[in-house]
């Protein structure tokens, strides 16, 4: 079974990217940081680390699944950990994503995104 | 390692380098294991240097663990704009002198019983702050006083 969210990870990446491209700073975080949170539940849910209905610490088990791939996963925890203080600030905060941040993660969180659904077997759309 | 203990460990290395900087910590998710390291007043050259600390201190401490650290750091004058009543106290505290400062930080050390931390002895090597912007720092300290 490939990744189970491979498209919809596909769809949030463009959501947000759209959104980066329209000044929308604080909605292209939160949707460039599930995008790649999609990708690597669905990697858990294809290894069996994490179940369709998980919904307990997620933010955490994702960075212990990223960051324990090996080679580039301490690297890969780190930005995703980034991404991740960039979207709280986005849903919780009461001050903007700054935009310059999020475009330098740009490049890892796709990275990332792309690894986990190859990583489960490959997708029509990543 | 203990939750209390890594939010100990976080607080001294971050006062080790910053002793005036404003440390709070919040749940995320609702996570009991999982805190967001919120640091507010930081010097705007400062923040990606303190941010940097506590992915460090995620990477080495946390990823073999059950717990993480994600980072929420505020430069001054993000944290004078949106959390004003976080302003007052390091501005007091930086407005005082040298001495009064290490009463501080010797203050939170016995709060949250450091010994193990404190006797490893690294964290002043370790975790002394770039010389350039330390001395920017106590220049403003000094006009500050002034």
């Amino acid at each position: 079974m490939p990744n189970i969210f491979s498209d919809k990870s596909a769809a949030t990446w463009a959501e947000g990217k759209e959104c980066l491209e329209r000044g929308h700073v604080n909605s292209a975080a939160n949707r460039i940081y599930y995008a790649v949170f999609q990708a690597v539940k669905g990697f858990a849910i294809h290894r069996g680390t994490m179940t369709l209905d998980t919904s307990d610490n997620v933010h955490r088990k994702a960075l212990e699944i990223v960051g324990g791939e090996g080679g580039k996963g301490v690297y890969f925890r780190r930005k995703l950990n980034e991404l991740l203080s960039l979207r709280m600030v986005a849903d919780y905060k009461p001050e903007d994503v700054d935009r310059k941040e999020l475009e330098e993660l740009l490049k890892d969180a796709d990275s990332i995104r792309k690894h986990h659904i190859q990583l489960a077997g490959g997708a029509k759309r990543i | 390692m203990t939750i209390d203990e890594l939010k100990t460990y976080v607080r001294t290395m971050l006062n080790a380098a910053f002793p005036t900087v404003t440390i709070q910590f919040e749940l995320v998710g609702d996570d009991p294991f999982h805190l967001g390291v919120a640091v507010y007043g930081v010097e705007s050259i400062a923040t990606k240097w303190v941010k940097d600390k506590i992915l460090d201190i995620d990477e080495k401490l946390c990823a073999n663990s059950a717990f993480a650290i994600t980072p929420l750091v505020r430069d001054e004058a993000t944290t004078e704009k949106y959390y004003p009543e976080l302003v007052a106290p390091w501005k007091q505290i930086i407005a005082a002198s040298h001495g009064i400062a290490s009463q501080v930080r010797a203050v939170a050390v016995d709060n949250y019983d450091l010994a193990t931390v404190l006797q490893a002895g690294a964290v002043e090597g370790e975790w002394e702050y770039p010389k350039s912007v330390c001395a920017s720092a106590e220049n403003q300290e000094l006009a500050l006083a002034a």
